[in-house]
């Protein structure tokens, strides 16, 4: 089963087994992870469920579609470079071990 | 196995056995163990109410699509309203890709950092709204106080003169609870607030502002800028969208409070509980009753075979008391644990954009309400309920009574 885990902007770790297919947002969600919402429920209208991917596993991450683009210009807190809407990063085999920081704010 | 029989229910959401009765048809649904079943009212259509089947039915858009064909030149789908409504809305009842590209032009004005700005924007017009009617000691929550809210905080996102409600507030709270021949409705008022729209769409192209007007005016879609009545239609829907909904819910949890003062009060003080207790609300008593879809091929949902060109109506305040989902769904639990599951707002592409800003309207105006009008008691004999609820359960009169105080400082909007 394809891993996350969570790091909690005050540095809480919490590391998860995934299902493949599932996105990190809904991992997080239904395991009850703190500092994601998913208000949208995954259809990118929403942007609260913002993370920090950490720079070793960015390249894994698939190539963000103009509307994640978008969406992640309203995230409540600023983005960054390595920035992404997690429901937008579903778990496989090749995304395995992913490592995400959650941000202070999502709403 | 496929069952083509079709399991028959006699449900009418339009009737006043619905009206009176919906909490109990939807007991009775759930407790035949499939909440799947054909109506035969309104030329025919499946009732489904099964949480996880509505997920799978709003999601599969390949199967299932929301586009209202009116002039038979695309899918033969008879969009999401039941009845069919003449009136095309060309976000709501679209599909992919024309969808998410209509739908990119409005998502920027609701997410997390815009919020920030409509708030105190939801603030000034709630403060307004009660300075109207502090110091007479009685008021109608909706016509006084609820309306004039969502209605100039959704007008304001538009960038729409938010002293000019009384027409699209008008037409969005007849129109939700009237059908299109019913003498009273206001075709009148309806006719003269999309003429408004389209002189603003047309000015705001040659001149846009940044407002939500100007992005449907000037954006595009698959390359090409929206038509006028692409653009009409999106502004139509934003109106009926966030008015009387996000009133509805207010009230109905409003009146409920009225009769549990103990949460009444945790509810105005502790954000949390508050948070949870709004999601619970809109289980309960969700705004909308149903959103429909038509089936483009011939498929199988719960075992049962839904045929090409029938429709699907997702029941959602029936699916919001799935027991399978939520135990002992009819019990109201503020702290419900997966309360937020409820699929008042719809699921998948085409679940409400607007939800954000209805939650932090709801939040200012079950959070402050009670505290600005002071020992404010619902005239619970008095208060008055929609004579329909086929689109929307909601009220036309909540009256209360108060201690008279004097008027709130009002913040400045942005």
């Amino acid at each position: 089963m394809p891993k996350v885990t969570y790091t909690s902007h005050t540095g809480d770790t919490r590391t998860l087994d995934g299902i493949a297919g599932d996105s990190v947002m809904q991992t997080a969600v239904r395991n009850g992870v703190p500092g994601i919402t998913g208000e949208c429920g995954g259809v990118l209208s929403c942007a609260t469920c913002h993370v920090f991917v950490d720079d070793g596993d960015l390249d894994r991450c698939p190539p963000m579609s103009e509307l994640e683009d978008e969406m992640l210009d309203g995230a409540a807190e600023d983005r960054e470079p390595n920035s992404r809407l997690s429901c937008q990063l579903i778990l496989s085999g090749e995304l395995d071990d992913l490592h995400v920081t959650t941000p202070e704010f999502q709403e | 196995m496929t069952v083509t029989d079709k399991p028959v229910i006699d449900f009418d959401h339009w009737s006043p056995q619905y009206r009176a009765n919906w909490q109990q048809i939807a007991a009775e649904f759930h407790a035949t163990g499939h909440p799947l079943a054909w109506s035969p009212h309104h030329d025919g259509f499946w009732v489904l109410a099964d949480w996880d089947a509505v997920q799978h039915v709003a999601s599969d858009w390949e199967t299932f699509t929301s586009v209202n064909d009116l002039d038979g030149t695309e899918n033969g789908g008879l969009g999401q309203v039941i009845p069919r409504q003449p009136y095309r809305l060309f976000l709501g009842e679209s599909d992919p890709p024309l969808h998410t590209g209509r739908r990119k032009l409005e998502a920027p004005f609701f997410t997390p950092k815009a919020l920030r700005r409509w708030r105190p924007v939801t603030r000034r017009f709630l403060a307004e709204a009660i300075n109207s009617v502090i110091e007479t000691g009685r008021a109608n929550l909706i016509d006084d106080v609820l309306v004039p809210t969502t209605a100039r905080t959704t007008l304001h996102v538009l960038g729409y003169d938010t002293d000019a409600w009384r027409d699209p507030a008008d037409v969005a709270h007849k129109g939700t609870f009237l059908t299109y021949d019913d003498p009273e409705y206001p075709h009148g008022q309806q006719k003269r607030m999309r003429e408004a729209f389209r002189d603003m769409l047309t000015a705001r192209s040659k001149a846009p502002t940044g407002d939500l007007i100007s992005a449907l005016a000037t954006g595009l879609v698959e390359g090409s800028p929206l038509s006028l009545d692409e653009g009409e239609s999106m502004m139509n829907a934003l109106v009926f969208g966030g008015f009387d909904t996000t009133v509805s819910t207010t009230a109905s949890a409003l009146i409920w409070m009225d009769q549990h003062p103990h949460e009444a009060a945790r509810i105005r003080e502790d954000a949390a509980y508050r948070a949870n207790a709004i999601e619970e609300f809109l289980r309960v008593r969700p705004p909308v009753t149903h959103v429909s879809r038509t089936a483009v091929k011939d498929t199988e949902l719960l075992g049962q075979r839904i045929a090409k060109g029938e429709r699907v109506m997702m029941w959602l305040a029936g699916t919001n008391r799935d027991p399978k989902h939520f135990p002992n769904p009819d019990v109201i639990d503020l702290e419900r644990a997966n309360a937020r599951d409820n699929v008042s707002f719809s699921a998948g592409n085409h679940r409400c954009l607007g939800s954000p800003l209805a939650k932090v309207e709801l939040n200012e105006m079950l959070g402050t309400i009670g505290v600005h009008l002071a020992d404010m008691k619902v005239d619970q004999e008095a208060v008055s309920a929609y004579p329909t609820f086929g689109a929307v359960i909601g009220y036309t009169r909540v009256p209360v009574t108060f201690t008279p105080g004097t008027p709130l400082a009002l913040d400045e909007v942005e």
